[in-house]
């Protein structure tokens, strides 16, 4: 990240997130909660601000790169509560803890939850602006995985039952006799089976298929 | 013999000279003087004359003698005829009376003078008028003199004589005049005795008026009527009653004229009948007189027959018209009387005290005993509803009356109504006494008190019940204080109750001073007084002003006086009238407990920095918060200036909340120091919500910090109490702390801490911090209030003790509600403040 600066009144330096991105900020103490999201909105970023855990999983979470900031002592559903509940919910938000007297244990089960930062008050601003800029960088990134993956499960859903089977094999590496003999099919009709996935899959080359299997996880650990 | 006797005396007188010359003298006829002389030649004149005198004589003498020899024959005629008339007329019937003009009795005879009870010889020769009556004798005297110039006639009067017995008769007079026999008028005067006649006469006339007197009075006339003959006799008031003239020929037909319309054909029907029966009648009818009035006539009437065998009705009119209106009269005054009687309960009634009964009781009495008027009721039935109680005293009071032979009573007694009511009757009777002279009846009246007597009753209650709250009133003041007090309108002491000696203070010496020369701390504390003085003179009440004086015996005392002005009914001020109590030994009290709440204060103050270094983390993060977000402010601030084009108004919102939340930050540390302070304790009206909150802002971060939710149920509009904001903060601080810790080990539920405030109707605001924690066990709930007693491993053991020490300062008192699992309730009750009435 950005380097400091000995200088006071340093300008805050932001390295801008590519694309539209959103921090949610969850502080019971009104002062933490606004001055948070003055700061946020300084850089230009995008700011939903909540007075506990409950206010915000009422809410629908937008399709944006996002990162959640908030205090591990919440009146209500803790932090580390909501940590929990949020992986429950399947919600791969990236957290960053902050507190104002954290302890070890604290710090470590935050981290095992998957936190993706944890500052301590007082903190200098630009620590916290770091974080929330590589959380919501990380966001973004899983969330184009998980887009990629969308886009091939979809393609991979147009596939016949008996295409999946030959593009499952396939990707395992198997050879096209091995892939009739498999599935006692005439080797001919694999080749057709075949070039019809590569065409429904949008696969120019066979890497390309594999690696699209490995991202739908359909690849069995077939021995080579 | 006239002659003889001449001659006699002619002889002898010779002889008398010579004897009285000659004889021896018996006496001497000398002619001794001159004198003798012209005697003895008169002598012999008269001597002479005599002579010749004597012969004339004689001569006359003879011719009367041949005169009275003619006269003699014709004179005994005369006499024999004299004496017949008189013997008729000393016999005859009549008083017989012959007077002269001078009204002289000349004669009577003997029948006249008998019956007068006098002898004639006592009447002749004196006035006749004597046995006249006083009255009469001008008129008889008139008459006579009527007679006197009207010679021969004669004159016929009635009149009385007074018999010489003095008894009158009445007499019938016949006078006339006449030339009497020597030529001098008398008068004869024949006098018949009528006195019977008169008698019969009078007692006639007077029957008549009386008859008349009677009917008139009576209202009464009297008629006859004879069927056969038409005749008709009515009495003068007959005619009255009907209102016809006297000179009115009266005849059956002006009866049915004048009788009422409706009451005619009655009237015509009684009578045919009667005449058809010949038979008496009775009836009663009215007339219509012709003014319009009406009267009411009763008539009797009897049929008689005549002499003649005719049909006579004689009978008697009554106007009886006075009769019946006063009969409607006394009918309706009766009614009155018994309406009266009624309306005021009241009945009279008269008792025959020999008899043993009443003679009369009026309707109000029978009622009065609860029986309906009219009802027969026997003595014994009366006497059943009288109470036993007064019974003797009413028998008696007809013994009192005979004994004393009259008198005037008045009793009270009761009456027992077969519903069981009571009526109390006040009885006034007095005694009559008969004819014979003794007590025969008492007459008397019972009146109905029962309603005056409630009323007296509920009177004498009332003014017994004032009489109880004025002894209570004085209880309650001379309990409630030392000595009661009056002073009058220039406010020197009037009055001091005795009590004040006890206190050392004299009354004697008291009465008569100012109150403030009472006082000795009059220099001392001039404001004090100041205002006092204001006080009574704007006569307005106060109360417990406190003072300081000398008791006679030289040692301080605290005298604490309450009083209030009192007027007259005219609301003119006339002083003060109160209450003083020594508190000596009071305010001696108060100072050793104003020691002792130093002391407190002071520990107080010791254990709330204890609780303020184990809120150190949560202090702590209370003044992180807003310094952390004024540097994050101040950076976003810089972040808006640094933009290519400052947002200026993003950046002067920044600061503005820097602003805000560098105040925060000093309101934190403000609360902290107030609580770390070691001041005075100021008692001033506060709301305990208030106090909950600021204890709130205090423990929050620790509540949070142990991940307990706090509840909050606090009643608005709470009285104010009277306290220390500091203390009070310490005591629910502590409160909540302990229960914070109180679930520390709590994991298995939700760790819920609770705040109740409310008020009660005794006065009193309470305030309840209710955790959901281990509880308390029954050893240690009688030991957690005292001192040193903890459960924690750090810590003084003097939170609770203080806790309750400062609420007991506060008035009020600090318990243990509900301290079995889960949790436990302190609470802690403090009264309301009253505003001090000045």
């Amino acid at each position: 990240m950005t380097g400091r600066s000995d200088l006071p009144h340093q300008t805050v330096k932001v390295e801008k997130p590519s694309g539209r991105a959103i921090v949610f900020v969850i502080d019971d103490d009104v002062s933490m909660r606004r001055s948070l999201s003055n700061l946020f909105q300084s850089v230009n970023l995008d700011v939903a601000a909540f007075g506990s855990a409950q206010e915000m999983l009422q809410g629908k979470l937008p399709e944006v790169a996002s990162c959640l900031v908030l205090d591990v002592r919440l009146p209500g559903l803790s932090g580390l509560e909501l940590q929990t509940e949020l992986a429950k919910l399947n919600l791969h938000i990236p957290i960053i803890f902050i507190t104002g007297h954290g302890d070890i244990p604290m710090s470590v089960k935050a981290m095992k939850g998957g936190a993706v930062d944890f500052l301590t008050k007082p903190f200098r601003d630009q620590e916290l602006l770091d974080a929330v800029v590589a959380a919501t960088e990380r966001d973004r990134k899983r969330r184009e995985v998980e887009k990629t993956v969308a886009n091939l499960q979809s393609l991979y859903d147009t596939l016949s039952s008996r295409e999946q089977a030959v593009m499952k094999l396939v990707a395992a590496g198997l050879m096209n006799k091995q892939v009739a003999a498999e599935l006692e099919l005439a080797e001919i009709t694999v080749k057709i089976y075949r070039g019809r996935v590569m065409k429904k899959m949008g696969a120019r080359t066979l890497a390309d298929l594999i690696r699209m299997a490995e991202a739908l996880g359909i690849c069995s650990n077939h021995p080579e | 013999m006239g002659s003889l006797i001449a001659s006699a005396m002619l002889f002898v007188f010779p002889f008398a000279v010579l004897a009285y010359f000659f004889a021896p003298p018996p006496f001497n006829l000398r002619v001794d003087d001159p004198q003798t002389l012209p005697v003895i030649v008169a002598f012999v004149v008269v001597s002479i004359v005599g002579t010749h005198l004597i012969e004339k004589v004689r001569r006359e003498r003879n011719v009367a003698l041949e005169a009275a020899a003619r006269l003699r024959h014709g004179e005994a005629e005369l006499r024999d005829r004299e004496k017949q008339w008189r013997e008729i007329f000393e016999h005859s019937p009549v008083m017989h009376f012959i007077v002269n003009t001078t009204g002289m009795v000349l004669n009577v005879n003997t029948f006249g003078a008998t019956q007068l009870g006098y002898a004639p010889s006592e009447l002749v020769g004196h006035s006749v008028l004597n046995v006249f009556l006083e009255d009469d004798r001008p008129f008889v005297r008139e008459r006579v003199s009527l007679c006197i110039e009207t010679v021969g006639q004669s004159h016929t009067w009635e009149i009385q004589k007074i018999r010489k017995d003095g008894s009158v008769l009445w007499v019938r007079e016949s006078a006339k005049a006449m030339q009497g026999a020597d030529d001098k008028l008398v008068v004869l005067i024949a006098c018949e005795d009528i006195t019977e006649r008169k008698r019969t006469e009078t007692a006639l006339r007077r029957s008549e008026a009386h008859l008349a007197q009677a009917q008139e009075l009576s209202r009464t006339g009297s008629f006859g009527w004879n069927v056969a003959t038409g005749e008709v006799h009515w009495s003068k008031e007959t005619f009255r009653i009907f209102q016809y003239d006297p000179s009115t020929k009266p005849t059956p037909q002006l009866v049915v004229d004048r009788t009422h319309p409706e009451d005619r054909a009655d009237v015509r029907e009684t009578i045919e009948r009667a005449v058809q029966n010949e038979e008496d009648f009775e009836h009663e009818y009215r007339l219509l007189m012709p003014d319009s009035s009406v009267k009411h006539l009763h008539a009797v009437v009897r049929a008689t027959r005549t002499a003649f065998g005719d049909i006579e009705f004689i009978g008697a009119v009554t106007d009886i018209t006075a009769a019946k209106q006063a009969e409607q009269q006394l009918r309706r005054s009766e009614a009155y009387l018994a309406e009266a009687q009624h309306l005021s309960h009241t009945g009279s009634w008269s008792w025959d005290v020999h008899r043993l009964e009443f003679v009369y009781r009026s309707a109000e009495i029978d009622r009065l005993f609860g029986f309906d008027p009219g009802q027969s009721v026997s003595i014994e039935t009366i006497r059943s509803r009288i109470h036993p109680d007064d019974l003797p005293r009413l028998q008696d009071v007809p013994r009192q009356a005979i004994i004393g032979n009259g008198g005037h009573f008045e009793y009270d007694f009761r009456i027992l109504l077969p519903d069981g009511a009571m009526r109390r009757i006040h009885s006034v009777a007095h005694a009559v006494v008969g004819s014979d002279g003794n007590v025969s009846e008492l007459i008397g009246t019972h009146m109905d008190v029962t309603e005056q007597h409630a009323a007296r009753e509920r009177l004498e209650r009332a003014l017994a019940a004032l009489h109880e709250s004025e002894q209570r009133f004085r209880d309650y003041a001379e309990t409630a204080s030392d000595w009661l007090w009056e002073t009058g309108p220039d406010h020197r002491v009037t009055l001091l109750s005795e009590h004040t000696s006890a206190a050392g203070l004299p009354a004697s010496e008291v009465v008569g001073l100012l109150r403030w020369e009472i006082a000795r701390d009059f220099d001392a504390e001039p404001e004090k007084w100041h205002q006092h003085r204001a006080t009574l003179d704007a006569r307005l009440p106060f109360r417990d002003f406190i003072y300081r004086t000398l008791t006679q015996m030289g040692s301080p005392i605290y005298v604490r006086t309450s009083g209030r002005p009192f007027f007259d009914a005219d609301n003119n001020f006339l002083g003060y009238r109160g209450v003083s109590t020594d508190i000596t030994a009071t305010i001696r009290a108060d100072q050793a407990e104003r020691e002792l709440r130093k002391a407190q204060a002071e520990l107080a103050h010791v254990t709330r920095v204890t609780t303020l270094g184990e809120l150190t983390t949560s202090i702590a993060h209370e003044i992180n918060q807003p310094l952390a977000a004024i540097v994050t402010n101040g950076e976003a601030c810089l972040g808006w200036l640094g933009r290519e084009t400052p947002d200026l108004s993003a950046a002067r919102r920044s600061v503005e909340w820097i602003i805000e939340d560098g105040i925060r930050a000093s309101e934190v540390i403000r609360r902290i120091r107030a609580l770390a302070k070691k001041g005075e304790i100021e008692m001033v009206p506060l709301d305990i919500n208030d106090i909950v909150q600021e204890v709130i802002a205090l423990v929050t971060r620790e509540l949070v910090g142990h991940q307990v939710k706090l509840r909050t149920e606090l009643a608005p509009a709470l009285p104010l109490i009277l306290g220390d904001r500091v203390q009070l903060q310490q005591v629910i601080t502590n409160l909540v702390m302990n229960g914070i810790e109180a679930m520390q080990m709590v994991r298995d539920r939700p760790r819920e801490l609770m705040i109740q405030s409310s008020r009660d109707d005794m006065g009193h605001v309470h305030l309840a911090v209710t955790d959901c924690g281990i509880g308390i066990t029954e050893d240690d709930a009688d030991r957690v209030f005292n001192p040193f007693f903890t459960t924690k491993s750090s810590g003084l053991g003097m939170g609770l003790s203080i806790c309750r020490s400062i609420v007991e300062a506060h008035g009020g008192s600090l318990s243990i509600a509900r301290k079995q699992e889960p949790g436990a309730t302190f609470q802690f009750v403090l009264p309301f403040h009253k505003e001090v009435v000045s």
